[in-house]
């Protein structure tokens, strides 16, 4: 018998959406607190260029969690919905989005543990094409058919120019 | 409502000659007496000297509107000394050492006299109780001293580093994980 046992972070694998879908992300966390409190917690997708990670305000989600006052760390679960709002409504392109979940007002430091996130983990697609997006799908072909409307007759004239040469050499 | 204690015992107090106000070399370092405490003038501040700052031997954890009890305690031996004055405070030790505390309180007692060779043990006790809000979530420090009376005790003090864990209003969050994620 082979027993195979993990140890460690679950990681997550990607999943592929179509725009307009509902994420249910499902977190846990610790905390101690003084007094009975309610924080609210935030989920919505990322995506990174060189300046870091810059989340998709049109598709974020909260819930509010109430904490109860304990001087002992508690674990908690909680569940956070968000929309995938399609690029026509101000949301995502299609494309593939890191997947982040934080306590409202965190400072996203490294030493704070507020905050989870993973890279690459919504593969979206469904956005309806745009006139423009049809537009710039047939530059190419157009520009080619421009080129070539400039090059034929060119080409024309030199065939013509070749074939005088000929007639003189027959004289 | 939580009731926490701390113990805190100074060294032993014998009477003896009282300081001059003045100043004093200990160490490489140059102290200003004025006749009830030390000072140290630290990049042109002048900050109270407490000689007897310690780490925590256990961290209590505390939270608002908790009460806090601090009991400070010495040896004694030595006539009567009426009008002693034992200080508890809890707060936080600036980078230059300055005390700033949060609650704090100066209390009035009198040490019995003892004039066998054995010390007696001495105690007094103060209990504070924590704010209902607005405590910040945070390690603070706690400070006791005994000084003045008739005929003076002289300065006495001692600090514990970090110990009290304030589990304040603001929540300490830790491991957060996503554990999944669906269409809903």
């Amino acid at each position: 018998m082979v027993l195979d046992i993990k140890i460690g972070a679950l990681t997550l694998t990607k999943q592929n959406f179509t725009v307009g879908d509902t994420v249910k992300v499902v977190a846990s966390f610790s905390y101690t607190v003084g007094v009975n409190t309610t924080i609210k917690i935030n989920a919505g997708p990322y995506y990174t260029n060189v300046f870091g990670r810059n989340i998709i305000q049109a598709c974020v989600g909260s819930t509010s969690v109430q904490l109860t006052a304990t001087q002992t760390p508690v674990s908690k679960q909680v569940t956070i919905n968000f929309p995938l709002t399609p690029k026509a409504s101000g949301g995502m392109d299609d494309g593939t989005y890191g997947l982040m979940v934080w306590v409202d007002g965190s400072s996203f430091s490294a030493s704070t543990q507020d905050w989870a996130a993973q890279d690459n983990l919504l593969v979206v697609s469904g956005n309806p094409a745009s006139m423009w997006d049809t537009l710039t799908g047939m530059l190419p072909m157009l520009l080619l058919f421009m080129l070539m409307g400039m090059m034929m007759p060119m080409m024309q004239g030199m065939t013509q120019s070749f074939g005088g040469t000929q007639q003189g050499g027959q004289r | 409502m939580k009731v926490s204690g701390l113990n805190l015992q100074l060294e032993g107090l014998q009477q003896g000659d009282p300081l001059a106000p003045g100043y004093y070399q200990i160490g490489s370092q140059k102290y200003y007496y004025d006749g009830t405490h030390f000072w140290l003038t630290v990049g042109g501040q002048s900050v109270q000297a407490f000689f007897n700052r310690q780490t925590a031997p256990s961290q209590l954890s505390i939270s608002p509107g908790d009460n806090l009890k601090i009991t400070l305690g010495f040896s004694y031996t030595g006539p009567v000394v009426s009008n002693a004055q034992a200080y508890f405070g809890w707060g936080y030790f600036g980078a230059l050492g300055n005390w700033a505390p949060t609650q704090e309180i100066w209390v009035t007692f009198q040490i019995p006299a003892n004039q066998s060779s054995t010390p007696v043990q001495v105690q007094q006790s103060y209990t504070f109780t924590l704010p209902a809000s607005g405590l910040a979530t945070g390690l603070a420090d706690i400070l006791v001293q005994v000084n003045s009376g008739s005929p003076d005790v002289g300065q006495h003090d001692l600090a514990y580093n970090q110990a009290l864990n304030i589990i304040g209003v603001t929540p300490s969050i830790t491991n957060f994980t996503i554990l999944s994620f669906a269409k809903a």
